[in-house]
């Protein structure tokens, strides 16, 4: 039994993590008025980076401090590329689709170009086993939440959720978190009752680049052990939840809990009994996530709870 | 200089912020080479800069081929840009097309290039079915494409490299498609031999007649955006959807069909790409042909202009081209992409240009009328 809770139940918080990492990020910076696609050049620039950092210093430096190192690598990665794509957003007014388009194919190329130049090749491998944490004590021993949660467990999996919970109440539940979501409803307004609208924005969009950033990290440290320059779309899929989450938090994780039940199911269908001897290709179940995600937005109503002005570049003379 | 641009009836702001791009995106291109080997980044930069010419004219040959698929893809982008849709979906429709285009050359019993075209006409047909999902889902269900084409982009290339490995067109230990013989690879029309000063300038290069079919295709599109009630109908739908919907456009049919014709030409360039002299050939690992994203950078820094895309496709492939020599300067071909994002990414400095022209332009008016009413006086 416990086998089984920590085959699904760890499998899909792997996925589940980084999803609403990202997803909550997304969030930040589309209820300012922004639209981010950029996600998926984000979340690689901050794997790339975090996983760097482990490749590097895996063997002469504390694992604590590495992790730590690490996690501030990845955030401040994509804290940047958050910023340059706000840059265009906000000061130069283009088309936000196209410079998050840049940032997407600038980011594996970048990671592709330093990975090149330090290692020789275009991947590399890292050792993410390390981090694994055998089991908690006391806490480990809880029925169920025990297996599932405590033992075998990334440490990246508790911060991650911290800095959920975090974002959560920063965005809800401050006199900030307010501001920010009102200069994506109605910029002008926020304006004349004293908000600076571009810096409200810059600021979400920092945000959003650090938690994808570190979204990246998580997902490549412990699905994977080596990096390849790629996310392999789970930005867009981050990107998806967000909006068959009606943009609502508790929508964001329950969508991330659709895909990570699917992630699961399609990285480990080989070792459930009866569904290997189905007749099915095995290249059906690498396409599944990216299958039901077209269904799902297919089948999502339209975006009646989305932010009143996401992708407008503000004007302030606009009426 | 400045005065004769601004007063000229002309906008030049197009071409002055393309220009500005690649400035900008060829700088940071060096920064990032000074910044990964301080050393060799000069020898970089001139490789980057000479490398069309690096083995001479042969080389530069070449660059027709790499700018063939280039331009198609670069078409397909601005063909659905101009109804305000954002294609791509470009790496799925090609890897889609250029499977059908070597499949169906190899099985098709035609002989020579008879198989050629047939295979090129079902690559861009598959092209534009691979673009029907997220075409559909705009039109009717206003579903963000960016989204819906990455995910076909996924699924198409999980699919294409998992068919390619059925099919009777892969060999196994290159894990590879076969070649595909001589006389069913695109025409060169004899430019391989064209001869300056008793010599074949080109002899060995992988041109061929792809490149004047491309160009081809840039004019007819131009002519159907420009002088055609359909083009008409997409600029209109792209400006303001539902503004034309009311004014008795189909906007729905608008938008599928421009999707449609833009998948299509992705779908050909990929088979411009398999079916040429370079010795390209589909891989059975999952990689995605990046010359579909490539395709964005192209029509972006044309401006959306068909006939830009001609210029900026050749540009590009250039640069292309010199990057895989870059190895020789310890570089990894990536530099590129670094630049061509780049470039992309200055494509917003477009909406600055013009304005700061057009404020220019009316400053320099209004001067000028204050001067004859000074004379007048």
């Amino acid at each position: 039994m416990d086998a089984w809770i920590r085959l699904i139940g760890g499998g899909i918080l792997l996925y589940l993590m980084p999803l609403s990492l990202a997803g909550f990020g997304d969030l930040v910076g589309e209820r300012s008025g922004l639209l981010c696609m950029c996600i998926e050049g984000t979340m690689i620039t901050g794997a790339f980076f975090g996983v760097l950092m482990i490749r590097l210093f895996s063997e002469t430096m504390n694992m604590w401090l590495l992790l730590a190192i690490a996690i501030i690598a990845s955030m401040i990665a994509g804290l940047c590329i958050g910023l340059i794509h706000a840059f265009a957003a906000i000061h130069l007014k283009a088309d936000q689709n196209i410079s998050a388009t840049s940032i997407n194919t600038f980011a594996p190329a970048l990671t592709m170009l330093i990975s090149k130049s330090i290692f020789g090749t275009d991947n590399f491998t890292y050792n993410s086993s390390m981090f694994i944490i055998s089991k908690i004590p006391v806490l480990g021993d809880i029925p169920i939440l025990g297996p599932l949660l405590f033992r075998g467990c990334y440490p990246t999996t508790f911060i991650g959720a911290v800095l959920i919970a975090l974002v959560w109440f920063v965005l809800y539940k401050t006199r900030f978190g307010l501001q920010l979501r009102s200069t994506g409803e109605n910029p002008q307004a926020s304006d004349s009752v004293g908000i600076n609208v571009y810096k409200m924005r810059y600021i979400a969009m920092m945000i959003c680049g650090a938690m994808a950033g570190f979204a990246g990290f998580t997902y490549i440290l412990t699905t994977s052990y080596c990096f390849m320059g790629s996310v392999y779309g789970y930005g867009f899929l981050a990107l998806s939840i967000v909006s068959l989450g009606q943009w609502k938090p508790s929508g964001i994780i329950m969508g991330a809990l659709l895909f990570g039940s699917i992630g699961v199911f399609s990285s480990s269908y080989s070792v459930i009994p009866f569904i290997k001897d189905l007749p099915i290709p095995s290249v059906f179940y690498l396409m599944l996530p990216y299958i039901i995600t077209l269904i799902v937005v297919a089948l999502t109503p339209n975006n009646f709870n989305a932010p009143a002005v996401c992708g407008e570049p503000y004007d302030k003379g606009k009426r | 200089m400045i005065k004769k641009l601004l007063t000229s009836k002309h906008d030049y702001s197009g071409i002055i912020s393309s220009l500005l791009a690649v400035v900008i995106g060829l700088a940071i291109g060096f920064i990032a080479l000074v910044a990964v080997k301080p050393a060799s980044a000069l020898k970089g930069f001139s490789l980057l800069i000479t490398g069309g010419f690096f083995n001479g004219w042969k080389t530069f040959g070449s660059v027709f081929f790499y700018a063939t698929p280039l331009i198609l893809a670069g078409l397909g982008c601005a063909f659905a840009f101009k109804a305000s849709i954002f294609n791509i979906g470009g790496p799925g429709q090609m890897h889609v097309g250029a499977l059908t285009c070597v499949f169906v050359v190899m099985n098709c019993g035609l002989e020579g290039h008879a198989a050629t075209f047939l295979g090129l006409f079902c690559g861009a047909l598959a092209g534009a079915l691979w673009s029907l999902i997220p075409a559909l889902l705009n039109a009717f269900k206003r579903v963000n494409i960016i989204i819906t084409t990455i995910m076909m982009n996924y699924i198409g290339l999980y699919l294409a490299v998992d068919l390619l490995k059925k099919s009777n067109v892969y060999d196994p230990s290159k894990n590879q498609s076969v070649t595909i013989p001589r006389d069913m690879r695109i025409p060169r029309l004899g430019l391989d031999e064209i001869t300056i000063g008793g010599e074949q300038i080109f002899r060995g290069s992988s041109i061929d007649a792809g490149f004047f079919i491309a160009v081809l295709i840039a004019i007819i599109l131009r002519y159907i955006l420009e002088k055609t009630t359909f083009g008409y109908e997409i600029k209109a739908v792209g400006k303001n959807r539902d503004a034309a919907d009311y004014a008795g456009i189909n906007a729905k049919r608008t938008i599928v069909v421009s999707v449609l014709i833009s998948g299509a030409l992705m779908g050909l360039a990929g088979g411009f790409m398999y079916l040429g002299w370079a010795g390209k050939f589909l891989v059975g690992s999952n990689t995605q042909l990046s010359e579909g994203f490539t395709g964005i950078a192209v029509t972006m820094l044309a401006g959306n202009n068909p006939l830009g895309v001609i210029l900026s496709g050749f540009f590009l492939a250039y640069l292309t081209q010199s990057g895989s020599f870059m190895q020789a300067a310890g570089f990894a071909p990536e530099i590129v992409k670094v630049i061509t994002s780049v470039v992309v990414y200055c494509s917003a400095l477009s909406r600055l240009v013009s304005e700061y022209i057009r404020k220019k332009k009316l400053d320099l008016m209004i001067e000028e009328s204050q001067k004859e009413g000074a004379n007048k006086k």
